[in-house]
């Protein structure tokens, strides 16, 4: 009876040892897949903010600057700030995860205009950006709005 | 009974090679991944760097551009340097990594760009000694 | 009395072993799904990297008058970078091949030479457009790529 009683405890403390393994593995598997998918979004938002910054530099404008990432109806304006969107895939979309915001403050100088802009990207309906970038651009002679 | 105990040591052996081995995947996962996602943060901090260094040589565009209208004359722009017939404007940043701006006469007070380059300070090592006198 | 007890352990041990093995197989097929998730996403990642920012690096690299140029290569589009010495007008030529991005730097009255190009990375499209005022889009199976050309403006 003793014997079993040993045999059971033993087997119990196996048993409670296993669990403690297997959640201790699962948790770093789930910490590596979280990783995984924030290296892509960091990586993907990265590109979209790269991409809007030379469409910046490009743009005389606000409106050329949305003209400009204008590609399937995925850019608007939202008041002041122009918007576009890109799905997993960074294609243009307008129902896509990625949104890239872009502030543009004209400035004006004795020459043109200095236009200040932030880009930001975020990803569906989480207000916490996940890349940020300040870029400007200087526009000689005619105003910028 | 005699022959549980053995059944179940190689078992258990078995159980401990395995855990040893999900333990290994588990942290070449983790590494992987981290590594990953390092890359993708040094990645996102250059091009900040970047970006950050054209918006400074946009505005100094901006100035010198106001210096030009107001008759000052390229060549005599502050902290530039003539090479050429180009006056040339270097836009330091971190780590080395430059901005050299070179600008020509337009006329009338006006400018062109005709170069806009990153450039990075680099001293050569002469101190490793001839690798081949020829 | 003796037996039934026998009995009983054996068949708890055989229990105790299923859920033993239940559970390392379950963790052995989520473990090694993230692993091949993780290493997919890599590959990705530096695929992605590699081609675009490439390509951005050495657009960047030659903004200067006149210096970028959109020319045709054996199979479509080709990035035509321009680099004047004294020793003469060379080219840095990056254009699809063959599923590849290639690159070569030779002088620019030369032929192309696909066949001795460095492999830049897989790709089964590269295409430029000149959109705006001086904004070339470049699109590869990686994703698009805009780069503004500074140089040329005039103020």
């Amino acid at each position: 009876m003793r014997r079993h009683t040993a045999f059971y405890m033993s087997t119990l403390f196996l048993l409670l040892l296993f669990m403690g393994v297997l959640a201790v593995l699962t948790g770093v598997f789930s910490q590596a897949q979280k990783k995984s998918a924030e290296a892509k979004q960091l990586t993907a938002a990265t590109e979209l903010a790269r991409n809007a910054a030379e469409a910046v530099a490009d743009a005389g404008s606000r409106a050329d600057l949305l003209t400009l990432l204008q590609e399937s109806g995925n850019a608007a304006m939202d008041g002041e700030t122009v918007c576009a969107s890109y799905d997993e895939e960074l294609r243009p979309s307008a129902a896509g995860i990625y949104r890239v915001s872009i502030t543009y403050e004209p400035t004006a100088r004795i020459g043109g205009t200095l236009v200040n802009s932030t880009v930001t990207v975020r990803m569906g309906e989480n207000p916490e950006a996940i890349c940020s970038l300040s870029t400007a651009v200087y526009i000689r002679g005619e105003r910028a709005g | 009974m005699k022959q549980n105990p053995k059944q179940i040591g190689l078992i258990c052996v078995l159980l401990v090679t395995m855990t040893v081995c999900l333990a290994v995947l588990a942290v070449l996962a983790l590494t992987t991944a981290d590594a990953d996602k390092r890359l993708a943060e040094r990645s996102l901090a250059v091009t900040q760097r970047s970006y950050t260094q054209e918006q400074a040589a946009q505005t100094w565009l901006a100035e010198a551009d106001a210096r030009l209208k107001n008759g000052t004359a390229l060549s005599d722009l502050p902290d530039t340097e003539t090479r050429n017939g180009v006056t040339v404007k270097v836009i330091a940043g971190q780590e080395g990594e430059n901005l050299v701006i070179g600008l020509t006469d337009d006329g009338a007070g006006s400018y062109r760009i005709v170069l806009w380059k990153p450039a990075s300070d680099w001293t050569p090592d002469t101190d490793r000694g001839t690798l081949w006198a020829g | 009395m003796r037996e039934e007890q026998g009995k009983h352990l054996h068949g708890y041990t055989a229990a105790l072993l299923g859920i033993f093995a239940a559970g390392f197989l379950l963790l052995v097929v989520f473990g090694t799904k993230i692993y091949l998730q993780t290493v997919a996403g890599q590959n990705s990642n530096d695929d992605r990297r590699a081609l675009l920012t490439y390509l951005t690096t050495a657009v960047r690299a030659y903004d200067g008058q006149d210096a970028v140029v959109i020319g045709a290569g054996p199979e479509g589009d080709a990035l035509l970078l321009r680099d004047t010495t004294a020793d003469g007008s060379y080219e840095h030529r990056i254009y699809l091949y063959r599923g590849n991005l290639v690159e070569e730097y030779t002088p620019s009255d030369g032929a192309l030479s696909p066949d001795s190009a460095e492999i830049l990375g897989q790709t089964d499209t590269f295409t430029i457009e000149k959109e705006g005022r001086t904004l070339l889009r470049m699109r590869t199976e990686q994703g698009s790529v805009l780069v503004h050309l500074r140089s040329g403006e005039v103020g």
